[in-house]
């Protein structure tokens, strides 16, 4: 034997692999465990962890996610805390926009026993199978697939998603504007591409032609008038972008320098007022379509009295964080410590994460104070329920709310709207902003 | 139908972005000899700079000034001073790395410096993109183009005036091909190279605020995405004519815009395709006309007047040295292996066994480099493949991961074979470019397929079961893992020790010899490359079973540059300096935010391309060197404090008086 290790060493390390191949003859299920139901509980302080993309391949910014949670949980602890004890986000991992070091974060926010993850901003959040194997309550942006169906999960509002499913709201907009037409661009990217596609499914259910698509364009996009041109030259009445912030704007130079710039345009990324800031892009983003899942910032100040929770996140950003605009990553941190808090107070003074997770799960209509259409938490975890969104578009440097139902900012539509057929916007009890709900 | 002259512009303009930074290329590698892969990244810092500086009032001028003109120089000068003039007359991977040390490096500690800085939308300079001076055709004429393509013209015509019809010029030239004659004529080499380089950052910096603005961001990702691709048109130009670079790189860009005006959208290779372009033209190119790729054909001249290189250190050192290294390290690695299988907390297991299972990837940039004098930018992607194979495997034919992970090494090794190919014969700078180029064609064509990587969802992976153990657990994985880090290990030493390790030192040490004795220097090179990529491949799959998640972005080609500086820098020539570069990246990646908080994420980046500094200094790497030092240190104390009085001290007795016999 010594003498074949000797003259034959790669023969023999094949052997010792084959062998072993064979003797493995299965593949081990996961483990779960749900131990640690107190972990992380003390006495004064409860203990909690968050993880973003704070660096990688993923350009979109994330890290204003711990800025929201730090914000919530300042404003909470000066108040005292939740039944003397004061919350402690110890830890702010980031997983360098890699599903593996993502998993790898949440291992270590486990054994390091933190009580919940309360602050998730990923493209990539492989780490759900890890607290759902963990019974670790958390809470975090729901832009990914692994949010859906697990019990301990909480996106900022709700945990759900179907990246395919039509997406009604754009079909309304396309409706609203009176588009038949329209064009559809996203990065060869699949996070991108995945974005696209329910606004592709939706907009064909309701009848509007896709006239372009090309979700194909390599990153980072220098140039789009051959895309601009071809949505010019078949018609397009209404362009619809899946690109990052800085692709809308090349997309959009495209569209003005080629005379289409009066056609339609609705962004999925680009909803920061830092680009109304800047001059040069202002006369880019005039006019351009957001669609939001929360209650737009500006309501914060105009309309205090409908939405308090906006005009409470505005104001402790500012005092925490003087000089840091506000941000859907910052607002959906805010969001996940709201939601977490909630759900602390509802366990009461003995919390364990079982109870938090059961409590939270019994809330009927969450609206964080009017940011949030009414998210019914006993049916969250496999519904999206009721569509409901805030339309808002850019008119004079600012994010003008637009359309909207009975004085509300949010738009809500039927599940049981039928395809090809005029769409009628409903209201939803609960709703922020309702004048009837006023009186 | 829209018209052809608008595919034509936008074309041009993709074109000449990719010529500007070719053109970086090949000035880079025309007046220093380096392949300058932080070309992006010194451009990112600059157009960051320069962009802050506007967000804070400074007028335009100003800032073109302060940062463009003066600083950007300045940055290349001080570079030259503190890094590469160690380096211009070191090996190509010398050059390599440290310009990788760069490119890691310096992005974070720009970003880092300057949080808050960052104006999204970045700031044009004399021409806006947002304004249309006039149309050709159909097609708008914009400040961006305008910018890039006066900008590449001036570059081509006035550095290329400089550069061929200068005193200066020839003397930069003459720097590149032989340090020595220049020195020899009285001329100052030294200022010769800090002038080369103050040249090159000033493009870089220049190329960074001009694309700024075109690009509606700084960020040093799309930098990098964009130099990666004109990496094609500066290797089709062989990197010395300029004019041919800017010519390849606008038909890239008119090529990428015509597929995407006629080719197909329903396949499933469509989406990658007009990224990967550039990379396919590349491959294609070398492939077909591998004289495009020998890029070391000139030599100098006065090379055979220095003494042959030195031995490597741990060839020289010591057997004593050795022995006391090898009890030393011996009795460390049994001490941690029980602690391991005892009293360790299991998260310092799983980290342990993440660190072992990316020290038998370290090892094939030791088999290499360390024995093959060979540089493999694409060892991440020979990883992947291993890893997305055992994933795939078990997924769709429920295969024991265990015999995936074999599979997958071989068909690692296979691909290996097949990129090999076309420029072992070349190797050097030529071996690296393919190599880069396959790490970046499989980015973007091959790992994003679902077949492959699971598009960007990435594929979860079980581990496996040996009968009754359930490999779940922590210390099996570990002691599993250890097993097959051992028999690399074991391969690694035999292969080094073996007829084709000899080989291969006999090529390193003179190619011609060796070939005149009947060495096959091809089949010597391939055999050695496709054993690393089945190496590579084989940590793949182990890394995939110990993770039990993996997808595309474990495996991207910035991966693999860190790998190898990680390597280079710890110690290339030894096994220990691959396991120790592993455990120190998995120890520092644990350790960086919660030390740092999220500012400095990337605090094992800055560290690791810092110590590609040290890998340009010391090519023995830091752990070889540490030891020899340590054992110096060791011995002098030995000496001092435990030796018998020195012998000489008796000599010195006066001597007593013979008694002469009467």
């Amino acid at each position: 034997m010594a003498d074949t290790i000797k003259k034959r060493p790669i023969a023999f390390v094949a052997l010792v692999l084959v062998v072993l191949g064979f003797t493995a003859c299965s593949n081990a299920s996961p483990s779960v465990t749900n131990s640690g139901n107190t972990d992380g509980v003390y006495p004064n302080k409860i203990v909690v962890g968050g993880v973003a993309s704070l660096s990688g391949v993923i350009t979109t910014d994330f890290a204003p996610v711990f800025q929201g949670v730090q914000a919530y949980f300042n404003m909470v602890n000066s108040q005292g805390g939740v039944y003397g004890r004061k919350i402690d986000l110890a830890y702010k991992l980031d997983d360098a926009s890699s599903p593996s070091q993502d998993i790898d974060q949440f291992r270590a926010l486990i054994e390091d026993h933190v009580f919940a993850v309360v602050g998730v901003a990923t493209p990539s959040f492989a780490g759900a199978s890890v607290v759902v194997a963990n019974g670790v309550p958390t809470f975090g942006m729901d832009i990914n697939t692994q949010w859906n169906n697990a019990k301990n999960l909480f996106g900022e509002n709700g945990s759900y998603l179907n990246f395919t499913a039509p997406q009604i709201e754009v079909a309304y907009l396309a409706q609203q504007v009176h588009a038949t037409k329209a064009a559809v661009f996203a990065y060869s990217v699949a996070q991108s591409q995945e974005g696209c596609q329910g606004a592709i499914n939706g907009l064909k259910e309701f009848g509007v032609q896709i006239v372009e698509q090309d979700i194909n364009i390599p990153p980072p996009a220098v140039d789009l008038t051959a895309d601009a041109e071809r949505a010019k030259a078949n018609g397009a009445q209404l362009i619809v972008s899946c690109l990052d912030a800085s692709g809308n704007l090349v997309l959009s130079q495209a569209l003005h320098q080629i005379g289409l710039g009066s056609v339609t345009q609705y962004w999925l990324d680009g909803y920061d007022q830092s680009y109304l800031n800047n001059p040069s892009d202002v006369p880019l983003m005039q006019g351009v379509y957001f669609m939001l899942q929360h209650a737009p910032f500006s309501v914060g100040q105009t309309d205090p009295a409908h939405y308090p929770g906006m005009a409470l996140y505005l104001k402790e950003l500012a005092k925490y964080y003087p000089g840091a605009l506000p941000s859907e990553a910052s607002l959906d941190g805010w969001l996940n410590a709201d939601l977490f808090v909630k759900g602390l107070k509802l366990a009461g003074p003995n919390p364990t994460r079982e109870k938090l997770i059961k409590a939270i799960n019994s809330i009927t209509s969450y609206t964080a104070g009017g940011i949030l259409p009414p998210t019914n938490w006993t049916q969250a975890h496999s519904s999206s329920g009721m569509t409901c969104v805030a339309y808002v578009q850019v008119q004079n440097q600012q994010f003008v709310p637009r359309f909207g139902f009975d004085g509300s900012v949010f738009t809500c539509f039927s599940p049981a709207q039928k395809p090809n057929s005029p769409i009628i916007p409903i209201g939803e009890p609960g709703l922020p902003g309702l004048r009837s709900a006023t009186g | 139908m829209i018209e052809f002259t608008t595919y034509i512009g936008s074309g041009v303009s993709y074109g000449c972005v990719y010529a500007l930074l070719a053109l970086g290329l090949v000035l880079a590698y025309r007046t220093s000899g380096v392949f300058n892969l932080s070309f992006g990244a010194i451009a990112y810092v600059v157009a960051l700079l320069y962009s802050a500086a506007r967000s804070s009032g400074w007028p335009e001028w100003l800032a073109l000034i302060t940062w463009v003109l003066i600083f950007a120089p300045a940055m290349g000068v001080f570079l030259d001073l503190v890094l590469f003039r160690f380096v211009r007359a070191r090996s190509f991977a010398a050059r390599l790395i440290s310009v990788l040390g760069i490119f890691i490096a310096v992005p974070p500690i720009a970003a880092y410096l300057l949080a808050g800085s960052q104006n999204p939308s970045a700031y044009p300079v004399v021409f806006s993109p947002n304004i249309v001076y006039f149309r050709i055709g159909s097609y708008p004429v914009n400040g961006g183009l305008i910018s890039t393509v006066l900008a590449t013209a001036i570059v081509l015509i006035g550095v290329g005036f400089f550069i061929n019809k200068t005193f200066l010029g020839l003397k930069i030239k003459a720097a590149v091909e032989s340090p020595r004659l220049l020195a020899l004529s009285g001329s100052d080499s030294d200022r010769v190279s800090a002038v080369s380089w103050g040249l090159s950052t000033l493009l870089a910096g220049l190329a960074g605020v001009l694309l700024a603005p075109i690009l509606h961001s700084i960020d040093p990702i799309s930098m990098t995405a964009l130099l990666m691709s004109s990496t094609a048109a500066a290797v089709i130009a062989g990197l010395s004519s300029m004019t041919f670079a800017v010519v390849a790189s606008i038909g890239i860009g008119i090529f990428q815009e015509l597929l995407a005006g006629y080719l197909p959208q329903n396949n499933s290779f469509s989406p990658g395709l007009r990224p990967s372009l550039p990379f396919l033209i590349l491959l294609i190119v070398i492939l077909l006309y591998p004289r495009f790729s020998n890029f070391e054909t000139s030599s100098d001249p006065l090379s055979a007047v220095d003494p042959p290189n030195e031995p490597p250190q741990h060839v020289s050192r010591k057997k004593e040295t050795n022995l006391k290294a090898k009890v030393i390290l011996s009795c460390l690695v049994l001490a941690i292996f029980i602690s391991e299988l005892t009293w360790i907390p299991q998260n310092w297991v799983f980290g342990l066994t993440q660190a072992l299972s990316l020290a038998i990837i370290f090892l094939s940039i030791t088999v290499i480099y360390g024995i093959g004098g060979q540089i493999s930018l694409c060892q991440a992607t020979f990883a992947g493949i291993g890893a997305f194979c055992v994933g795939q495997l078990a997924l769709h034919f429920n295969l024991p991961v265990i015999f995936g992970i074999f599979l997958g090494a071989l068909l690692a090794g296979i691909i290996g074979i097949l990129v090999a190919l076309p420029s072992i014969r070349l190797g050097g700078l030529s071996l690296a470019i393919l190599t880069l180029g396959f790490a970046l064609l499989a980015d973007n064509l091959i790992f994003p397929q679902n077949w492959a990587a699971n598009g960007a969802t990435g594929l979860s992976v079980a581990r496996p079961e040996l009968g009754p153990i359930n490999f779940n657990s922590q210390r099996p994985m570990f002691v599993l893992v250890t097993v097959f880090l051992v028999l690399s290990i074991f391969l690694v030493v035999r292969i080094r020790g073996g007829i084709n390790g000899g080989f291969l030192r006999a090529l390193g040490a003179s190619q011609r010899a060796a070939e005149a004795i009947g060495i096959n220097p091809l089949s010597s090179r391939l055999v050695l490359f496709a054993f690393a990529a089945f190496l590579a491949g084989l940590g793949g799959g182990i890394y995939a079973i110990v993770e039990q998640y993996v997808s595309s972005s474990d495996f991207v080609f910035q991966v693999s540059l860190v790998y190898v500086v990680i390597v280079l820098a710890l110690g290339v020539y030894t096994v220990e300096g691959a396991i120790i570069g592993a455990l120190a990246f998995v120890i520092l990646a644990q350790a960086a935010p919660s030390a740092h908080g999220e500012a400095l994420g990337a605090l094992e980046y800055i560290i690791f391309g810092l110590l590609a500094v040290y890998f340009a200094i010391y090519p023995e790497g830091l752990v070889e060197r540490q030891k020899r030092l340590w054992a110096k240190r060791f011995n002098n104390f030995k000496d001092r404090f435990f030796m018998p009085p020195p012998q000489i001290a008796s000599q010195e007795e006066p001597v007593s008086p013979k008694v002469l016999p009467n």
